[in-house]
C-alpha cells in the first residue's frame, strides 16, 4: 500500500463536492448566527459563503506572492495554501481575519517543511506584529487536527517525467523532448490547481498526471 | 485537558515536562508531554518549538507497534500537549542495571524490535537521527518502542541539505562527524550497531568526549577510514586524516557472540554509508533466523528498581482481563444457555 493511502491527508481530508459545500455553509451559518445575536444591526455586512470563498482565494494567491517575495521554496507556499484551505473548512472568514491566517499558515508551513524563517525578519517584511502571528498558531493547528504533512503533486510529476525520459523510444518523436520545459510548464499548472479544490478530491499523483497530459500536445507526446 | 486526570510529573523531556495521567473516557494510563516555550532573551517568541512540530508532524502519520503511539494532541491556553501511551522503562536502565543478565535471546529480541521500528520509519521516508538507549522505551508488556522524534525528519527530497549536528555523539555515524550535508537511513543503522555492541558489552561502545575524540575512538575500534573502505570520504567537509590503525576484530571484543551476530554488527558498522546494511536487510539476516529464538517481550528482564511495580501492574491488568472475560461469558451464557440448563435438569431424572 502506498504511503499516501495511510496518510492523514487521505484519511481526514478527502471529501465529496457536497461535503465541502456543506462544511463551508455550516461555518458561514454558525458565525452569521453568532454575529447577529450580538449585534443585529450588522446584517448588511454579513458575507455569503461565495463571498467568503472569493476572499479565501484572494489570500491564497497572496500567500504565493509573499512566499515568492521571501524566496521560499514552492513546497512551503503549496503547503501554506492547503493549510489556509483546510482552516476555512472549519472556520469562517468572518471569525478569523484571513490576512493574519494567511501569514500564520505561511510561517507554520516554513516550520513543517523544515525551512527555518526568522520571526523578526518575517514580521518586518510583512509589517505585522509577531504576537498576532504566534497567537493564531495553536488555533490553526487545532483546526488542522494537527495533521501537518501534505502530499503535493510535485513529487509525482517528477517521477512521471523520469519515467518518460527513461522510455523516450516509446514515442515516435523526431525532435528530442525538452524535459526542463516540460517540468516547468507542468509545475506551473500544478501550482494553479492549488487554488482549486482538487486536492480535496484526488490523489496527488492523479493531479500530476492530469497536468502532465494537458501539456503533452505541446511536446508532441 | 478535561479528558484526563493528572497524577503528577514523571520526567522532563527535551522540550517539555511529562506528566502521568489517566484518560477519563477509558481509564487508559497515558503520558502527557506539555510543550514549553523556550524564550531566549533578546529573541522574539517564535511560537511552537520546531522539534515539537517535527514530532507532531511525523508521529501523526507513523503508526507501528515498535514506535511510541501519539494518542491525542490538545491545546490548552497557548500550550500544546502531546498524549502518548504510557511507557515503563528504557533500554539504558536495563543496560546499567547490574542485577540483570542479558541472555543472547534477550539481545536478539531487543534488536528485532528496534530494527522493526527503524524499518517502519525508513519505509515512511523518516530518519530518526537520535537513536540511543534512553530513547528506546519499554511498554508494560515489554515491547520496545522508538521515542523522541524531535530530531527526526523526512528525507528523499532532492537538493535538501541537512544539518550534520544531529544524533547524540556516542551513536553518531562517521559521515556526520565528517560534516556530510546529505545523508540517509544509514546514519540510524550506525546507531543501531552501536546499541547492539552496547547490549553485549553493557557499557557504551564508543564513548567519545568530543567530535574529534569520537572519531579517534571509532578509528581505534574499527580501523581508519580511507578511500578504499569508504570511497569519497576524503572529500567530506570536515575530513581529517587519522593515523592508520588496524581494526580490533569483533570476535576479540565480543567473545560470547555467535558468528551471525558478529557478521550482522560488522555490516552495521561499515564506514561506507552506501555499503551499510539496511533495516529491512538486517531483519532478514541469518542472525534472526538461526540459533536461539528471540525472547518473548513479556519475559524480558525488568530493571530492579521497577520490577515489583511492573509485576504488580501486570497482575492488575491480568485480573481486569479475567474479570472482563468472566463478564463476557456470563452475559453470553445468560442469553443463550438458559434453555440448555433447563434441558439438563429435565434430562437427568429420565436417565436415572
Amino acid at each position: 500500500m502506498s504511503l499516501y493511502n495511510k496518510s492523514t491527508q487521505f484519511k481526514n481530508w478527502v471529501f465529496t463536492n457536497e461535503q465541502l459545500k456543506q462544511s463551508r455553509e455550516e461555518c458561514n451559518n454558525e458565525t452569521k448566527k453568532k454575529i447577529l445575536e450580538k449585534t443585529p444591526t450588522h446584517e448588511p455586512n454579513i458575507l455569503s459563503t461565495e463571498e467568503e470563498l472569493q476572499l479565501i482565494h484572494y489570500y491564497e494567491s497572496k500567500a504565493l506572492e509573499f512566499s515568492n517575495a521571501l524566496n521560499l521554496p514552492e513546497k512551503v507556499s503549496a503547503t501554506a495554501i492547503i493549510y489556509i484551505k483546510r482552516f476555512y473548512l472549519k472556520n469562517s472568514v468572518m471569525a478569523y481575519n484571513p490576512k493574519l491566517i494567511m501569514f500564520t499558515c505561511l510561517f507554520l508551513a516554513c516550520k513543517t517543511e523544515d525551512n527555518h524563517l526568522d520571526i523578526d525578519y518575517y514580521t518586518g517584511v510583512i509589517k505585522t506584529s509577531a504576537a498576532d502571528i504566534i497567537s493564531l498558531e495553536v488555533v490553526i493547528l487545532e483546526s488542522l487536527k494537527f495533521n501537518l504533512i501534505i502530499y503535493h503533486p510535485f513529487r509525482s510529476l517528477y517521477a512521471f517525467i523520469l519515467d518518460i525520459s527513461d522510455n523516450t523510444n516509446l514515442y515516435n518523436n523526431s525532435q528530442p523532448i525538452k524535459f526542463d520545459t516540460l517540468w516547468d510548464t507542468s509545475k506551473k499548472l500544478i501550482q494553479k490547481t492549488l487554488f482549486s479544490d482538487l486536492s480535496f478530491y484526488y490523489h496527488p499523483a492523479i493531479i500530476a498526471l492530469a497536468c502532465l497530459s494537458l501539456n503533452f500536445e505541446n511536446f508532441n507526446l | 485537558m478535561d479528558k484526563y486526570n493528572y497524577e503528577g510529573l514523571i520526567g522532563e523531556g527535551t522540550y517539555g515536562v511529562v506528566s502521568k495521567a489517566t484518560a477519563k473516557e477509558n481509564g487508559q494510563i497515558v503520558a502527557i508531554k506539555k510543550i514549553k516555550k523556550i524564550l531566549v532573551q533578546g529573541q522574539s517568541d517564535d511560537g511552537i518549538n520546531f522539534s515539537a512540530i517535527r514530532e507532531i508532524k511525523i508521529l501523526q502519520e507513523l503508526k507501528h507497534h515498535n514506535i511510541v503511539e501519539l494518542l491525542d494532541i490538545f491545546a490548552h491556553k497557548s500550550n500544546v500537549n502531546l498524549v502518548f501511551e504510557m511507557m515503563q522503562w528504557d533500554l539504558q536502565e536495563v543496560i546499567e542495571d547490574r542485577s540483570i543478565v542479558l541472555k543472547p535471546a534477550d539481545i536478539k529480541s531487543y534488536m528485532k524490535m528496534l530494527l522493526q521500528g527503524i524499518e517502519a520509519c525508513h519505509s515512511n521516508w523518516v530518519l530518526h537521527r537520535d537513536l540511543k538507549p534512553n530513547n528506546l522505551l519499554m511498554s508494560l508488556e515489554g515491547e520496545l518502542k522508538l521515542a523522541d522524534f524531535g530530531l527526526a525528519r523526512q528525507y528523499g527530497s532532492p537538493n535538501k541539505m541537512f544539518s550534520p549536528q544531529a544524533v547524540t555523539i556516542f551513536y553518531r555515524a562517521p559521515e556526520l562527524l565528517f560534516g556530510a550535508k546529505s545523508y540517509g537511513p544509514s546514519v540510524d543503522i550506525w546507531s543501531v550497531g552501536c546499541i547492539f555492541a552496547e547490549l553485549m558489552l553493557r557499557t557504551p561502545y564508543l564513548p567519545g568526549t568530543s567530535e574529534i575524540d569520537q572519531l579517534r575512538k571509532i578509528c581505534s575500534a574499527l580501523g581508519t577510514p580511507n578511500e578504499t573502505n569508504w570511497p569519497g570520504v576524503t572529500c567530506l567537509p570536515n575530513y581529517l586524516r587519522f593515523t592508520e590503525h588496524p581494526p580490533t576484530p569483533f570476535k576479540q571484543l565480543f567473545t560470547a557472540a555467535t558468528d551471525e551476530a558478529i557478521d550482522l554488527i560488522s555490516k552495521m558498522l561499515l564506514f561506507n554509508p552506501a555499503a551499510r546494511i539496511s533495516a529491512a536487510e538486517a531483519l532478514n539476516h541469518p542472525y534472526f533466523t538461526t540459533g536461539v529464538k528471540p525472547t518473548n517481550p513479556i519475559d524480558l528482564p525488568i530493571p530492579l528498581a521497577k520490577r515489583s511495580n511492573i509485576l504488580q501492574q501486570r497482575q492488575q491488568v491480568q485480573l481486569q482481563q479475567q474479570q472482563q472475560d468472566i463478564q463476557n461469558i456470563t452475559t453470553t451464557s445468560n442469553n443463550t444457555t438458559g434453555v440448555d440448563s433447563t434441558n439438563n435438569i429435565q434430562v437427568e431424572p429420565q436417565q436415572v
